[in-house]
């Protein structure tokens, strides 16, 4: 056995035992599988239930948020669920406070909420964590709605696998998180887990735990969450606004020249997006192509587009979904106009969308 | 050698690798060891056929292994079990409880059986390491088992009924995987105790295997029912007669309750807040669920509850959730195709192996009538030895004192019984109409079950129930079998060590609390042993203590 060749068949499976060799010798966790369960219980008191709107096939109208201060901002996942007017935050002692969004960032699919108290239990936002992949976390959620009221919320433990880009699905949609994640080897992402908290085992704030999205080369649940850098670096500007309570949630992501970029046009909903279309999110079998919002100042907006509008027809092509949205641009031509016929109350009206926006690939 | 080995694959240089630290190697040589000392006691249970199976975990030498209800449903009486060892065991089902999802076997064929160390569920902590073993996708055709790590997720869970009767209350959560065949194995802590038996995944929206998050059923509130299990029962779980609901201040508050309970004709109404109940702070409807979903019908438990600004304690007995047979009917075989198509029908008896024969004994109400009538034997054996027991041609009469010391005579025998005391009076005639009332008279009744019970136990256990194990009040479980003659249904409650008579209850009324006596201070009579404290209680409140100063038993 000491000849290499006889070994080689062997030498896959031996690198993967010896990748878990520097694990074991990391001197914050002596033993990967155990928890500090006073610390866990610390922890647990600064992650919250939050329910809204939803409820429908696939849309989840509850979830989860991490408290990051103890005056009240709680971070979360941009989720349908904030589609209710004051989403509705349950604290770790079952005290229910209606929040209130104070900006939201839609590349990145994150929202910091608010509700008004004081000397509330949060875990501190870190402006950069230093993790690797090798170190062991442990996941704090409402995965499956399980805790009610006051119960404790779900914990469980894992490993980072990988800090890496994303490339999965959301539904139907592409979800293209710009920047890295980090992939964890536990099941952390299940139904109503999105906003939840990822700590070490000392309970410092890695990153939470991100919306559910399926791998896009195997169409497998992908576990991950997303850094605490940039958590903090969305969250930390607007806790110090300080803005008006009575002010709309602000976008962080319209004034980001990342918004809109060529890796996000290459499905129908950001190429309409380009030209300044917002869709309803893709989630169910059959998503009706309803124009949910129309940007100011857009190609669209010229063009006579509005919000809540029936997507018809695209170049006489008969649209049922938004599943038929994406097959018929994608097979237009590059240069090609597009024209759409919309229903708008009972009247249908045809707009030209003049130009199709700068710097799409496909 | 390997690590050298790696390296001439790799090229790196041995001092590039990290030394482990002693206590991580410590710590997973304690764990290997732990595991190999706990694994063997762990079943893989096999299906009529091939069709499907689970686990399961020895708890006592002689064979007694717990597992899931689900995981033995439709095995009939008799199934295959194998153990580490790879020997395959005939195995029988002992005794069910299908609203908790907990079954009992018992392996054949040794007395020298692994057994799993019991430990406290209550005394887990959120964050704990835990292990489940078991056979998850029945991989483990050698029935060496899988062992999966994970952590408590959660504790007290409450877990509603997914459109059956299964109730998950009380149960611990844990990220150990827990997939399709581990059902019905054990849960270990980290010290390698059994803290609970795995029966559950969360399976919602992710297809049926672990997501890490799975579901066990406490070691805690099986403990409640092991005596019922291994009597052969098919056992309900309870309700306290009320119902209860959070009102605007999160209380949790009585909104119904039946006038028949024992809650109700403790105190108990609409309208009180539930504060304390089974040892525990109640603050929301789960808490509530999660302690009644823990014990067995028939059981008192303790609670403790707030009307304006005064608490009050009562102990309520609690009662059945199912009608007499109802529970039976829900989970016998049906006749109908199942939705994977198969049709689930009744197991043919003539499978049963010539082994397991003599273990089997089927009764309409009962799991295996076979183990209901040894833990009659046994208890009707230790009557027998160790009970002064008069013949039916004596007169029992005897002087008792109550606190005060004031004297009270009691007289009975074939004819009649008599109380005579300065307090009360009373006396009945044998054959006359069955007595009903809140009385004296049902003390009287009481007494003279009893009697009859000690000068023929063999008649008086003829059609009897051993009904299993309840609270004694100080810490202790009884057993009890319960009788009925002429009509009155009387629960006798045996010490388990000494196999003495420490109570019994005679329902003379169904609507009014029965008879209840205690006895106590056995002391020698007749070469044998009689109780000389008794605590009696009659329908409307306790009637007092009282030591026997003399008895006789006299030729009449």
């Amino acid at each position: 056995m000491t000849s290499s060749k006889q070994a080689r068949p062997t030498a896959v499976a031996w690198a993967v035992t010896l990748m878990a060799v520097p694990l074991l010798a990391l001197p914050c966790s002596a033993d990967l599988l155990s928890a500090d369960t006073d610390r866990v219980h610390e922890t647990l008191r600064a992650v919250v239930k939050l329910y809204g709107a939803g409820g429908l096939g696939r849309i989840e109208s509850q979830g989860s948020g991490i408290l990051v201060s103890a005056d009240g901002f709680i971070l979360t996942v941009l989720n349908p669920l904030l589609e209710s007017a004051k989403p509705l935050v349950v604290l770790d002692n079952g005290r229910r406070i209606e929040a209130r969004i104070v900006g939201v960032d839609s590349t990145r699919e994150l929202a910091l909420l608010k509700v008004e108290a004081e000397d509330l239990p949060f875990v501190q936002l870190r402006a950069s964590s230093g993790t690797r992949a090798g170190d062991p976390i442990l996941a704090y959620s409402n995965c499956f709605n399980i805790a009610a009221g006051a119960e404790a919320a779900t914990v469980q433990r894992g490993v980072i696998a990988a800090v890496a880009k994303l490339r999965a699905l959301q539904g139907f949609e592409r979800f293209s998180y710009p920047g890295r994640v980090l992939v964890l080897d536990a099941t952390t992402n299940n139904p109503g887990a999105a906003g939840g908290a990822i700590t070490d085992p000392r309970g410092r704030l890695l990153g939470m735990i991100g919306k559910e999205v399926q791998s896009a080369a195997t169409r497998t649940w992908v576990h991950y969450a997303i850094p605490c850098d940039t958590l903090f670096s969305f969250a930390q500007p607007l806790m110090s606004q300080r803005r008006d309570e009575n002010a709309a949630p602000i976008d962080v992501a319209t004034a980001d020249p990342m918004a809109g970029s060529p890796r996000n046009t290459t499905i129908a909903r950001n190429d309409l997006k380009a030209a300044g279309i917002q869709l309803l999110p893709n989630l169910l079998d059959r998503t009706p192509p309803f124009v949910d919002g129309v940007l100011p100042g857009s190609v669209a907006e010229q063009a006579g587009v509005r919000a809540d509008d029936l997507i018809v027809f695209v170049n006489d092509r008969t649209i049922q979904d938004l599943n038929d949205l994406q097959t018929v641009l994608g097979s237009l031509e590059e240069d090609e106009p597009i024209t759409i016929t919309l229903l708008r109350g009972d009247k249908l009206l045809t707009v030209e969308l003049a130009e199709k926006a700068e710097g799409t690939s496909r | 050698m390997s690590l050298l080995l790696l390296v001439s694959l790799f090229g790196a240089e041995p001092q590039a690798l990290p030394k482990p630290d002693a206590s991580v190697l410590d710590e997973q040589n304690r764990r290997v060891a732990m595991i190999k000392r706990i694994t063997p006691a762990v079943v893989a249970v096999f299906g009529k056929d091939d069709a499907g199976g689970g686990s399961g975990v020895l708890i006592s030498n002689d064979g007694y292994v717990l597992t899931n209800f689900h995981v033995v449903r439709g095995s009939g009486m008799a199934m295959k079990a194998g153990l580490p060892d790879g020997k395959v065991y005939d195995a029988v089902l002992v005794g069910i409880d299908p609203v908790g999802d907990v079954a009992m076997i018992k392996l054949l064929g040794s007395d020298d059986f692994p057994v799993a160390t019991i430990g406290d569920s209550d005394r887990l902590r959120l964050g704990e390491t835990v292990y489940a073993v078991g056979n998850p996708f029945l991989l483990a055709t050698d029935f060496q088992p899988t062992v999966t790590a994970g952590i408590v997720s959660g504790l007290q869970r409450y877990q509603y009924p997914a459109g059956t009767l299964l109730e998950y209350a009380d149960c611990i959560q844990t990220d150990a995987a827990i997939n399709p065949g581990n059902s019905g194995g054990p849960l270990f802590n980290d010290a390698g105790e059994l803290v609970g038996i795995n029966g559950r995944g969360q399976f919602e929206k992710r297809g049926r295997v672990s997501v890490g998050v799975g579901f066990a059923i406490s070691i805690n509130q099986i403990k409640h029912f092991l005596d019922h299990l291994r009597g052969g029962l098919i056992i309900d779980h309870a309700t306290l007669g009320a119902t209860v609901t959070s009102d605007a201040e999160g209380r949790v508050v009585v909104d119904n309750i039946l006038s028949s309970s024992d809650a109700y004709r403790q105190g108990l109404d609409v309208g009180d807040e539930i504060v304390r109940f089974g040892g525990r702070a109640i603050a929301s409807v789960n808490d509530f669920k999660n302690v009644l979903g823990i014990y067995p019908s028939g059981w008192t438990v303790e609670l403790t509850y707030r009307r304006d600004d005064r608490k009050e304690t009562i102990h309520p007995r609690l009662v059945g959730v199912h009608g007499p047979g109802q529970l039976e009917e829900m989970i016998a075989p049906k006749e109908k195709p199942t939705p994977d198509g198969h049709p689930e029908i009744a197991p043919d008896k003539t499978d049963v192996p010539e082994k397991a024969r003599p273990f089997i004994e089927e009764k309409p109400g009962f799991a295996n009538e076979y183990f209901n009538r040894l833990q009659r034997e046994r208890l009707l054996a230790g009557l027998r030895q160790k009970m002064a027991r008069p013949d039916d041609t004596k007169t029992w009469r005897l002087t008792l004192l109550d606190q005060k010391l004031a004297e009270a005579k009691l007289l009975l025998d074939d004819k009649a019984a008599l109380w005579d005391s300065p307090q009360r009076s009373d006396a009945i005639e044998h054959g006359r109409d069955a007595v009903r009332g809140d009385g004296l008279v049902g003390l009287l009744v009481a007494l003279d079950q009893w009697r009859g019970l000690l000068i023929n136990p063999e008649r008086w256990f003829e059609d009897a129930t051993f009904v299993g194990g309840y609270p004694s009040g100080d810490g202790a479980r009884w057993l009890a079998i319960r009788t009925d003659h002429a009509g009155i249904v009387t629960t006798w409650y045996f010490d388990r060590h000494t196999q003495l008579l420490r109570a019994f209850e005679c329902e003379i009324d169904p609507e009014l609390a029965p008879v209840r006596v205690s006895l106590d201070n056995y002391r020698s009579l007749e070469g044998k042993l009689f109780p000389h404290d008794w605590r009696l209680e009659i329908s409307s409140g306790p009637l007092g203590e009282f030591r026997v100063k003399e008895v006789t038993f006299d030729v009449k």
